[in-house]
């Protein structure tokens, strides 16, 4: 617990909570604001994810007394509230992930003729396009749950943190999801409208 | 389905090469000071606020990852010299960059830019270089040659002690420009675009080759190409639109009457202007300017190559790594290309003094152009 007044640099729990909360607050915001920017901007792309930047911090200077550090790091904290705002991009979030999806059977015609460098980088945009296809079939809960681990670079423990339910809930998620995806994921050829 | 898709199953090292992979080309973005001051307001903390910033751009940067360490206040240095002085070419020189290269020889373009890095509070610039080839023929191996030159500005004498920087350079290969990373989604279309998409931010052979010297139809282009997966339709700002003729102008290999096309082109957009003006080192230059956030965009006025950019390139805050975990986030260890090994990642300890941070200022970029019979 850090109190008021302390360094908070380092610390991943800083207090608020205080009547002037403004070097606390761009203090977070040093600290977080580009690597969330980073994983909104993966998620919905980059203007929406300047806006998303702007209004999680302005929701969580609203509801700074809301914080409690006994119950989680601030950066979980804010990557909750981040989520919660990601559910008004759901469908530009879509959109992004099925115009990925259909590079599959694109790039998995180009191969002919090229050196296996330039095979190896085909494979991997076919794979990542596979992977938007099977990402865009997954619940947002899912979704959430697997990317705020995969690129935000949350641990289980904060990404329970941020969606308000038990580490083992996330862990156990992760598990099926990234099962599905292992199996479900190479098949992702036939690209439907799925928003 | 294909026959050899139906039971195949990913490892989870391949699924997390794809998830590392997928939509891995955002930028750096340019928003996030505007953003700040929107916050310090709100929060009562009166600061200068910055002009409101607009980018849209979604562009793919490869950056040289690993790069500065701060090591926990020690004073480790190594490779620490001062900002080489690499000036653009002369405008004369540049004229002979539009002759028809021989078999054998190679477009060659380098830029040196500024990157504002905060390191856990610290503010500083690290210069960095991003060297091109391309051979005779465009369609052929592009080779990319990302480096730090080692040159740090913005910390004080006893600071850049504790700065190391990793010279090490990071090559990529790209046929016909096409390097690893992104998916390429030109062509594409989605109901909600405008056009098909449009590879103005990761420009390769194919599209530079589309680009036709008709300034009425360059200009529509600037306003309404699909350059964004979450493109919608709406008009493009005009730092945007800059960010597209910067984006093509930077491979050195749009033909001349092209060249000028753009520029005039530019001159049409809502809120961006053209005019005669000066580079920051006194050289006669064009100047293509935007009204919503002030870049501009200078270009020899006898070639229309360009010559400087003095936009702004945002920082990105650097995360303490945990004793006893990988780094979790480094503004140096932006991930490299898919398919591509970087430099060694290093990792970041708190350093025991610090500065406020600063807001980001602006900085300028530098481009050089020449033919080489080498593409290294």
């Amino acid at each position: 617990m850090i109190h008021e007044g302390s360094e908070i640099w380092g610390h991943d729990r800083p207090d608020l909570g205080g009547a002037e909360p403004g070097p606390a607050f761009g203090r977070l915001f040093d600290a977080h604001a580009a690597a969330l920017r980073r994983y909104l901007a993966r998620r919905v792309g980059a203007e929406p994810a300047n806006d998303l930047v702007a209004e999680t911090f302005l929701v969580a200077l609203r509801r700074r007394e809301s914080y409690r550090p006994e119950l989680g790091t601030a950066r979980s904290w804010l990557y909750g509230i981040a989520t919660n705002l990601l559910r008004h991009h759901v469908r530009s979030e879509m959109r992004g992930l099925q115009a990925t999806a259909r590079l599959a059977r694109a790039g998995e015609n180009s191969h002919a003729g090229h050196d296996g460098r330039v095979a190896e980088q085909v494979d991997a945009q076919v794979r990542a396009a596979q992977l938007a296809g099977a990402l865009a079939k997954l619940s947002p809960a899912d979704r959430d749950t697997l990317l705020l681990v995969s690129w935000a670079g949350l641990e289980p423990a904060e990404v329970a943190e941020a969606l308000g339910i038990p580490p083992g809930t996330v862990r156990s998620r992760l598990h099926r999801i990234r099962r599905w995806l292992r199996t479900n994921a190479p098949a992702q050829e036939e690209v439907q409208d799925l928003a | 389905m294909r026959e050899d898709n139906v039971r195949k199953i990913w490892s989870d090292a391949e699924l997390d090469a794809a998830l590392s992979d997928l939509h891995d080309d955002v930028d750096s973005g340019d928003g996030l000071a505007f953003a700040r001051a929107s916050l310090m307001a709100a929060a009562g903390t009166s600061e200068a606020p910055p002009e409101p910033r607009r980018s849209g751009t979604w562009r793919w940067i490869a950056v040289a990852a690993a790069v500065v360490t701060l090591v926990g206040g020690l004073a480790i240095v190594t490779s620490l010299r001062t900002p080489p002085s690499e000036p653009a070419q002369p405008a004369a020189a540049l004229q002979d960059l539009d002759r028809a290269l021989a078999p054998g020889e190679f477009h060659y373009a380098q830029k040196l830019q500024w990157l504002p890095e905060s390191l856990e509070g610290q503010s500083a610039e690290i210069q960095q270089k991003v060297e091109l080839w391309i051979p005779a023929d465009p369609t052929g191996v592009w080779h990319r040659r990302t480096r730090w030159t080692g040159a740090v500005n913005g910390f004080s004498p006893g600071e850049q002690k504790s700065v190391q920087v990793n010279l090490a350079p990071f090559d990529e290969y790209g046929q016909g420009g096409r390097f690893p990373g992104p998916p390429n989604l030109g062509g594409q279309q989605e109901p909600t675009w405008n056009t098909p998409f449009q590879n103005w931010l990761t420009p390769d052979a194919a599209f530079i080759a589309s680009l036709t010297p008709d300034r009425g139809k360059l200009a529509k282009r600037l306003n309404f190409d699909t350059i964004s997966i979450h493109d919608s339709g709406k008009v493009h700002s005009p730092t945007s639109a800059l960010g597209m003729v910067r984006s093509v102008l930077e491979t050195g290999l749009v033909r001349k009457d092209v060249r000028f096309a753009l520029r005039d082109a530019f001159g049409e957009i809502s809120g961006a202007y053209v005019v005669p003006g000066q580079t920051r080192d006194g050289r006669a230059a064009t100047v293509l300017g935007t009204k919503d956030t002030g870049q501009r965009l200078f270009l020899d006025p006898a070639t229309a190559q360009l010559l400087s950019w003095d936009g702004l390139i945002p920082p990105t805050p650097v995360t303490t790594s945990r004793s006893d975990a990988v780094p979790l986030s480094m503004s140096q260890v932006i991930p490299p290309p898919s398919g591509t090994t970087g430099p060694p990642e290093t990792t970041t300890t708190t350093p025991q003094n610090r500065a406020e941070p600063r807001l980001p200022q602006p900085l300028e970029t530098t481009y050089s152009f020449a033919i080489t019979r080498t593409s290294e």
